[in-house]
């Protein structure tokens, strides 16, 4: 079947003046399954004033809000920085970090196009050039070939196929597009030659924030940079936490009917355990679940009271390595203080990856503490007999949500599934899932942007496979009457799902629910009280 | 003819072999860097199978690692000799990229068996006596025919494909079309001299010249001559490009993909390596970085803060 014109989009248009470069016709979209098989409304379009200040002629939204150059000197300077810091990634000393993946990308992708089939945001947007992982690749391949490589001035057309023009607009849309990418690396997994198309995303998003300083507010300002200011990315404070953590404890001793209590800087502890702070906010039950599992099971544990110590995001992971080893460092340190033998890190994918698997190669010596996932530890105290369950409590439906960190870049696939099949007897998989699972739409720090109508891009576009996903693993029983829970066992997921289900109504619409799998532990234990994921309080 | 004909193939032998190694050393000297693999990793043993990791284990770190070299070996060869991840994840390419690919490697085992050939010959083996010789002479012929027939078939499907695929056009550099159209010719040009001279003695008599520096030998069948130059022409030229990916697939897979070496803590194996490329100078200029241009190490400045960066300024 032909394409749709207007899915079309040649390289060599990339730089051209336009108000919009390419638009994602609601019409053309992937389509999906019942109660969702209908149109996509228009997008919400962005504001004057919004496209007056910033490059916002990319798509239909806009995230990194790169100011428009006042002058020709200003728009000079963007290109002269750009290709500064697309130099410095090629060299050892300025990164050696990802040298080897960029490189072996840059120079070797076959551009077969292998890749593109396997992006849920090309499937999704009805198969658009502008989101294949190649374009955008292609692109910065040919700058760099172009303008930086030693051969580029001499082979232009023979050996890139044509020369791209290198203006501030081509500049600031690269940076734009470089968040278009979830980087899942389900394309890398793909390709035959081990090309790594979403490497050169996220490299594209550290040219930005290592040598422009241009970053989106939500990774740097209010993320990062505030949690190393204060010690969360919320702006609270060890205090505030400790006191939320404190209302917590009291709120779930009331749920479970235990008396809970969270332990505190308690030195020597056998555990860590470090939660992604953001569920302090948003679930609460997920924290309560924690040290409901834990204290029944007599850990000896603690979490931290110290800044950055009772939080494991680490948005650097998305866009910036320093601020991703500033960040890492200070995480350790904090364990490194308590003296406990080992780190557990709650529900959160990127955390769990940037700390075990990105880390791996900064921390040394003391700093080179201990660390797993919390999935092992959950599946040896539901097999081995610490709790007291009964898996009858969660007879309703359960899909499980596999988050590409743990799963795909990591490589824990078992544990929370053989949790899972214990205590939930009308469990189901999604297609495809273990390490051949889809984004959730909202990783590499997506799940927290939502200015402008970005919200609506993460919806229609990202989310989009994810959803449809969940509704085919409930296409038996997808009727509002059969309440139904899929599993997301990562804050940033949990947070992106949270948000899509809302959109489309889909508790009311189709009896869909989402929460984590500690929540499925504690609603299945016996001395606890009944209903932990009480059905009644879904709004 | 003949000493410009062995001029050729003997130069364009070593610039495949200085360029191979080249391109080797390359990224083999390319600094540690993060690790980044994915799943599967081959050589995890039953847990590849779905991939799994050791991380799946509680306490991993004190649990004695298990690397399954057969795992890996069988999925390497598998990757290979089949293309196994082309044919899972896009069967229309394999369809014309696996008779490209297994028509080269026919070709390789084609110049193997020419080599053996040819060492029989000095050996004063009569090649079409019966026995061992006309044993390999029959498999040289097989070979060389089946190389060129499925090169040949492979090559104008891929060309096909980059002209007229809407999702390859505008990918496509002049140079693809001139890598895949020149290594048409040489399969052409095989399949020619076979058709003249079934069990290509022209060719292995030139291999046996090319060993014994008979630098004066010229096979008397033109095609022969042909496809000699131009296949001399091909080896050293595809380690000069982007074909050069059979080297660095090597390190794509086991240095990337499959890399999962832990640094595993009390042990720290990669202390010295992350010592030094933690004192590599860097130059990044955003102000959360370096915003008075002052040379610092990652070291450094992994561990300032960023807030006090701001008041420095």
């Amino acid at each position: 079947m032909a394409k749709p014109k207007d899915t079309k989009l040649s390289l060599n248009d990339f730089g051209k003046p336009c108000d919009r470069l390419a638009h994602m016709n609601p019409e053309n979209l992937m389509p999906m399954s019942r109660p969702l098989d209908c149109r996509e409304p228009e997008w919400s379009p962005l504001k004057e004033e919004t496209k007056e200040k910033y490059m916002a002629s990319l798509d239909d939204t806009l995230v990194l809000n790169i100011p428009r150059p006042q002058s020709k000197r200003e728009e000079q300077e963007l290109v002269r920085k750009f290709l500064s810091g697309v130099e410095k990634l090629f060299q050892k000393n300025n990164n050696w970090t990802f040298l080897q993946p960029l490189v072996s990308t840059v120079e070797h992708c076959a551009k077969c196009q292998t890749c593109s089939d396997s992006c849920h945001i090309y499937e999704s947007s009805g198969k658009h050039d502008m989101y294949r992982p190649t374009y955008r690749s292609e692109i910065f391949r040919r700058i760099y070939q172009d303008y930086i490589h030693p051969s580029g001035r001499y082979h232009k057309t023979w050996k890139n196929g044509g020369e791209i023009k290198l203006s501030w607009l081509t500049v600031a849309r690269l940076g734009e597009l470089s968040y278009r990418c979830n980087i899942c690396r389900r394309c890398a997994q793909s390709c035959p030659i081990g090309a790594d198309n979403s490497v050169v995303a996220r490299e594209i998003r550290k040219v930005f924030s290592q040598e422009l300083g241009i970053h989106t507010v939500e990774l740097h300002d209010n993320g990062s940079m505030l949690q190393l200011k204060v010690g969360y990315s919320t702006g609270m404070n060890p205090e505030i936490v400790k006191d939320n953590i404190e209302f917590i404890d009291e709120d779930m001793s009331e749920k479970t009917g235990m008396k809970l209590e969270t332990p505190w800087d308690k030195k020597g502890a056998d555990i860590l355990l470090i939660h992604n702070a953001g569920e302090i906010m948003a679930w609460p039950e997920n924290i309560g679940a924690f040290t409901a599992i834990f204290q029944s099971a007599g850990l000896n544990w603690t979490m931290s009271s110290e800044a950055l110590g009772y939080d494991n995001i680490n948005y650097g992971l998305f866009y910036d390595d320093v601020q991703f080893a500033r960040v890492v460092i200070k995480h350790f340190q904090c364990a490194q203080k308590l003296g406990v033998r080992k780190i557990v890190f709650g529900e959160c994918g990127h955390a769990t990856k940037a700390a075990m698997i990105i880390a791996d190669r900064i921390l040394t010596g003391d700093l080179n503490i201990p660390r797993e996932s919390c999935f092992p530890l959950l599946k040896q105290l539901v097999e081995g007999g610490s709790l007291k369950l009964d898996p009858s409590s969660n007879n309703f439906p359960v899909t499980l949500h596999d988050p590409c960190n743990l799963v795909r870049l990591m490589g824990i696939v078992q544990p929370q599934r053989d949790v899972i099949k214990k205590i939930c007897p009308k469990f189901r998989e999604m297609t495809p899932h273990g390490v051949n699972n889809y984004c959730c739409g909202g990783g590499s720090g997506f799940a927290i942007h939502s200015g402008h109508n970005f919200e609506e891009w993460r919806f229609k576009i990202s989310g989009r496979k994810k959803l449809s996903q969940i509704l085919n693993a409930f296409s038996d029983c997808i009727e509002p009457e059969t309440k139904k829970y899929v599993c997301a066992p990562c804050s940033n997921c949990k947070g992106q799902i949270r948000d899509i289900l809302g959109h489309y109504n889909l508790w009311n619409d189709a009896g869909i629910t989402y929460g984590g799998l500690v929540e499925l532990i504690v609603n299945a234990m016996t001395d606890v009280k009944p209903n932990y994921i009480d059905w009644d309080e879904i709004i | 003819m003949g000493p410009i004909l062995h001029l050729l193939t003997y130069v364009c032998m070593i610039v495949f072999v200085v360029a191979v190694v080249h391109k080797f050393n390359e990224y083999n000297k390319m600094p540690m860097h993060l690790r980044w693999e994915l799943y599967p990793v081959a050589h995890e043993g039953k847990k590849a199978s779905y991939g799994g990791s050791y991380f799946e284990e509680v306490d991993w770190w004190e649990k004695e690692r298990t690397v399954d070299m057969g795992t890996e070996m069988k999925q390497m060869s598998q990757e290979i000799l089949f293309l196994a991840a082309v044919k899972e994840h896009n069967p229309k390419l394999w369809l014309r990229t696996f008779p490209f690919h297994f028509g080269m490697y026919s070709l390789i085992g084609f110049l193997m068996l020419l080599i053996a050939g040819a060492l029989l010959g000095v050996a004063g083996v009569d090649m079409s006596g019966g026995g061992f010789g006309t044993v390999v002479g029959t498999l040289t012929a097989i070979a060389g025919f089946a190389g060129a027939v499925l090169g040949a078939i492979g090559a104008l499907g891929l060309i096909a494909r980059r002209l007229f695929d809407e999702d390859l056009k505008d990918f496509t550099k002049p140079s693809d079309i001139f890598n895949l159209v020149f290594l048409l010719s040489v399969f052409l040009l095989m399949a020619a001299t076979g058709a003249s001279d079934p069990y290509f003695t022209g060719l292995r008599e030139y291999v046996q010249s090319i060993i014994t520096f008979n630098i004066n030998y010229v096979p008397s069948n033109p095609a022969a001559v042909g496809a000699i130059a131009l296949a001399s022409l091909v080896v050293a030229y595809i380690p000069l490009t982007h074909m050069a990916h059979f080297v660095v697939k090597y390190f794509t897979y086991h240095n990337i993909r499959w890399d999962d070496r832990p640094n595993v803590p009390g042990k720290d194996p990669m202390g010295d390596q992350i010592a030094e490329v933690l004192q590599y100078e860097i130059t990044w200029a955003a102000s959360h970085i370096n915003p008075n241009g002052t040379k610092k190490t990652w070291a450094e400045a992994a561990t300032e803060n960023p807030e006090e960066l701001k008041e420095s300024k």
